[in-house]
């Protein structure tokens, strides 16, 4: 089994009123150099952090647990432990990112299990304005329909699919923060497109070509 | 060493990874490529594989910047409050804290809050802070950054 690097090697991302675009490379030095200022206590510093990884975090943590205001929970919690990190964080033993990604899964996952009936919603905003009601409603129903097949998956299985699909994260990056072998998420891959298209075809959902 | 492309690997890169070969692992992309165009049983997985990421990409949805905004201003003042508590400065002791609190103004009171922190100390030095902190926080042991370097928690499916 093949370790892939990252499909993009290059990033943009909104920090204010900027576009900023880095490598892989120059995140990792950029998050090692933020980490020490912040663990010197540079407020400034750990907001730029925050800035860059926010919007996965939130992504990654509503998909999770399907549920907006758990997710910005788990957001707050993680970047504060980010925070008490910091002080004591060895650049270059592991990836920033890689330790916060797996530390929002175990957080998400901890939800989970103590409320394993977490109240559906709807996958995020909807979608574009179709030309009549009854076809906006029909496509919000499907949308639904998806965010409840996705979140009945297994933990681990949709967290596979969750970092690997909508994170695009690499296999061997998804493969590390969930601490499996890269054939292994392959596998939990496979269970989880599996089970997600018996789901949808169970809600008559027809996945066409 | 890399394997040869077969035809069974093709079936497993799409049934793991989806149609798209943007996601494909780098390494096979391009010997998966050239033997799915020359196959129409692969052709057809690939059909397969393409619906359901189309279904998948209905559940995929930006955060909204006023979400995100809000919830970098939570992490801020919590940071903040982290910081007032001392909590950011992973060697802190409770008692050096209050210590340092209290000397300045009431060095009589210190001695006593010395005595009473000497006994906390002890109690709390056999455990490292980090840990102790984040069992603190959320109360479950796992769910931690110390899980990235010992492996993942035992899973269930």
């Amino acid at each position: 089994m093949v370790a892939s690097p990252a499909p993009m090697g290059r990033r943009a991302r909104v920090v204010g009123a900027s576009v900023i675009e880095t490598s892989d490379d120059d995140e990792k030095a950029g998050d090692d150099a933020l980490l020490a200022q912040a663990g010197a206590g540079d407020q400034r510093a750990f907001r730029t952090l925050v800035a860059r990884h926010l919007s996965r975090v939130l992504s990654l943590a509503r998909r999770m647990t399907g549920n907006v205001a758990e997710a910005e929970d788990v957001a707050q919690e993680a970047f504060l432990r980010a925070w008490q990190k910091a002080a004591v964080w060895h650049a270059g033993e592991a990836r920033f990112s890689t330790w916060l990604y797996r530390v929002v899964v175990n957080l998400c996952l901890d939800r989970r299990r103590r409320k394993p009936t977490t109240p559906l919603e709807a996958a995020g905003d909807p979608l574009d304005p179709a030309p009549s009601v009854e076809l906006r409603l029909v496509e919000d129903q499907r949308t639904r329909i998806v965010a409840v097949a996705l979140a009945a998956l297994p933990d681990r299985q949709r967290a596979a699919l969750v970092l690997s699909y909508y994170e695009e994260l690499s296999n061997a990056a998804a493969a590390e923060i969930l601490g499996v072998s890269v054939s292994a998420l392959e596998s939990l891959l496979v269970r989880a497109r599996k089970a997600l298209r018996a789901e949808l075809e169970r809600h008559r959902f027809a996945v066409l070509d | 060493m890399t394997q040869p492309m077969t035809p069974k690997r093709v079936e497993a890169i799409l049934a793991a990874y989806g149609s798209d070969p943007r996601r494909w692992p780098d390494a096979e992309r391009a010997a998966a490529l050239a033997l799915l165009v020359r196959s129409a049983d692969g052709h057809a997985r690939a059909d397969a594989a393409r619906g359901l990421d189309a279904a998948l990409d209905r559940a995929r949805a930006d955060v909204p910047a006023a979400a995100a905004a809000r919830v970098a201003a939570r992490i801020d003042r919590s940071v903040a409050a982290a910081r007032v508590a001392g909590w950011d400065v992973p060697d802190v002791r409770w008692g050096a804290f209050l210590w340092n609190a209290t000397a300045a103004t009431w060095p009589r009171a210190a001695a006593l809050v010395g005595i009473a922190m000497l006994g906390i100390v002890v109690g709390l030095s056999s455990a490292p802070p980090t840990a102790a902190t984040d069992q603190a926080f959320d109360g479950s042991v796992g769910a931690s950054d110390t899980a990235l370097l010992g492996g993942f928690t035992s899973w269930s499916e």
